[in-house]
């Protein structure tokens, strides 16, 4: 094996290293800077509205508790509300579910039930 | 009159392709036909796997005129004979030839990939590197031999990248008289991913550090993945000049993806253009696997070892991976699990998915895919990378 393998071998590696390492120290410094100037951005919102909140919030019902609720379920709605609304979801925050009864007619639920049914 | 229709008749017959058939012929088509099987019946990469057997078995009948071997064998290349006499896949071949087709599918897979789990922990690019030592142990392997010339090598080596665009890419550029065996290897090595890769894993890990369950990944900001892709072409393509092509269609479909004001784009480049160009691409490929090239004297044996190294390629690179993931193990005081570092490989999702199945083995309440994802899209901009240093270095 001549010297001319082994160099395209270890620069080859060498490149690679590098170049990679860079995207690393890149990736990190910009994401420092954007969250800094979210933070920052979420500080002043603060301070101009004190009592309003800065994260998205979306209560379903405010009178209802989380028992009988399984963490399960309640991460389950909390995802479907989440890809319901669009976004990354960060800053979401679900304060309480509350199970609401029936409003459809009997007929309606029986037939929907049916047709779930077909599908699985 | 009988004397007549006996002439029409024999002369029909000596020029269908029955009476030009040879038996090298008859073995590609053979070949084709097992290729066609395993991509029908037991579904190895039936998307790319059918037009490329297909074109296989279509270029090899006698007498089709798809393919012309040695149009593209002239030194240099004649294209102004090519567009008079050449054939249909002569035609769409110039999509390869001229590398047009590789960054193409890049533009559809940058559409396609969530470069999220990378961006949210950055160490992963180093994973995505470790497993392209695969690659350039693969070079020397195949420079060791003697039987290669150092863009044939370099081509072959490639295959450990397990990319398929960008071993397709590279080969036409280094080493165009190989790109029917190393296509094929590179994309049935593909999807066997989940045979060659738990053996190597289980055997370099214990089960005590398959067993590691990782923290979760911090959400990522869209600013942040729509800068992504701008930070990466620039910063990679004033490196690397040459691996230009297929960064910069990667990354110009994420910012399709990521941006969110072109869906039509997204739509199209990450839909229809990829499938037609996997249509294009995949039958001329096929077609490249000529009876007239395995004629040629050393050819076989040629494709031969680059089964083998190609498996070599494969394997050297999951196992760097997974080393290198043990390494960071190490430094981090525990917290990484090893099985991520296979996924280093490419073969986006497939690699990632047999990490968190390896990984779901050991410890049933394990998720390593997301973590896993990071190293597997590292692993698809190192390839990249290495592709362009090769074509840079021998080219």
């Amino acid at each position: 094996m001549d010297l001319r393998t082994l160099n395209i071998v270890l620069v080859g590696m060498v490149v690679l290293y590098v170049v990679l390492t860079l995207l690393i120290f890149c990736i990190k410094i910009y994401s420092a800077i954007i969250s800094k100037f979210s933070n920052r951005k979420n500080n002043s919102d603060n301070n101009g509205n004190p009592g309003k909140e800065v994260v998205e919030t979306t209560s379903v019902n405010s009178n209802s508790t989380n028992h009988g609720l399984s963490p399960e379920l309640i991460a389950v709605i909390t995802a479907a509300i989440a890809a319901s609304m669009g976004g990354s979801g960060t800053g979401l925050k679900v304060r309480s579910i509350k199970r609401i009864g029936h409003t459809t007619p009997i007929w309606n639920v029986a037939g929907r039930s049916e047709y779930i049914l077909t599908r699985l | 009159m009988w004397q007549d229709f006996v002439n029409a008749v024999s002369g029909l017959i000596q020029e269908s392709g029955f009476a030009n058939m040879t038996p090298l012929h008859l073995l590609m088509i053979v070949i084709a036909c097992v290729f066609l099987y395993l991509a029908i019946a037991k579904e190895y990469e039936p998307l790319l796997l059918v037009p490329i057997s297909f074109g296989m078995l279509a270029a090899n009948l006698p007498l089709g005129e798809l393919m012309h071997p040695h149009l593209w064998d002239a030194n240099p290349i004649d294209y102004g004979a090519i567009l008079q006499q050449g054939g249909l896949f002569d035609l769409l071949y110039l999509g390869v030839k001229l590398g047009i087709y590789p960054p193409l599918i890049f533009l559809g897979i940058g559409v396609m990939t969530d470069f999220g789990p990378l961006i949210s922990n950055p160490k992963s690019l180093l994973l995505g590197a470790a497993a392209q030592f695969g690659i350039f142990g693969t070079y020397l392997g195949a420079m060791a031999l003697g039987k290669f010339t150092e863009k044939q090598a370099a081509s072959i080596a490639i295959i450990g990248g397990a990319d398929g665009p960008t071993a397709i890419w590279l080969t036409t550029k280094l080493a165009p008289e190989l790109l029917g065996p190393i296509a094929l290897a590179a994309y049935s090595y593909m999807a066997l991913v989940p045979v060659i890769q738990p053996p190597i894993m289980k055997a370099l890990t214990t089960k005590k550090e398959r067993e590691i369950v990782m923290e979760q990944l911090r959400p990522v900001s869209k600013t942040e993945k729509i800068l992504f892709p701008i930070v990466v072409t620039i910063l990679t393509v004033l490196i690397i000049p040459s691996a230009a092509p297929l960064i910069a269609m990667l990354m110009l479909g994420n910012l399709f993806r990521e941006s969110g004001v072109v869906g039509r784009l997204s739509e199209t480049a990450e839909n229809a253009l990829i499938n037609i160009i996997t249509i294009f691409l995949g039958l001329t490929v096929g077609a490249t696997a000529s009876a007239d090239k395995l004629s040629q004297p050393g050819f076989g044996l040629q494709a031969l070892l680059i089964i083998v190294l190609g498996l070599i390629a494969f394997s050297v690179g999951t196992a760097a991976g997974v080393l290198f993931g043990k390494i960071m193990n190490w430094f981090s005081g525990g917290k990484v699990n090893p099985l991520i570092g296979s996924a280093g490989v490419s073969a986006v999702p497939m690699a990632a998915r047999v990490s968190q199945k390896v990984g779901q083995e050991a410890n049933p309440e394990n998720f390593l895919l997301m973590h896993a994802m990071g190293p597997n899209v590292a692993g698809v901009i190192g390839s990249a990378i290495a592709a362009g240093v090769l074509l840079y270095m021998v080219g």
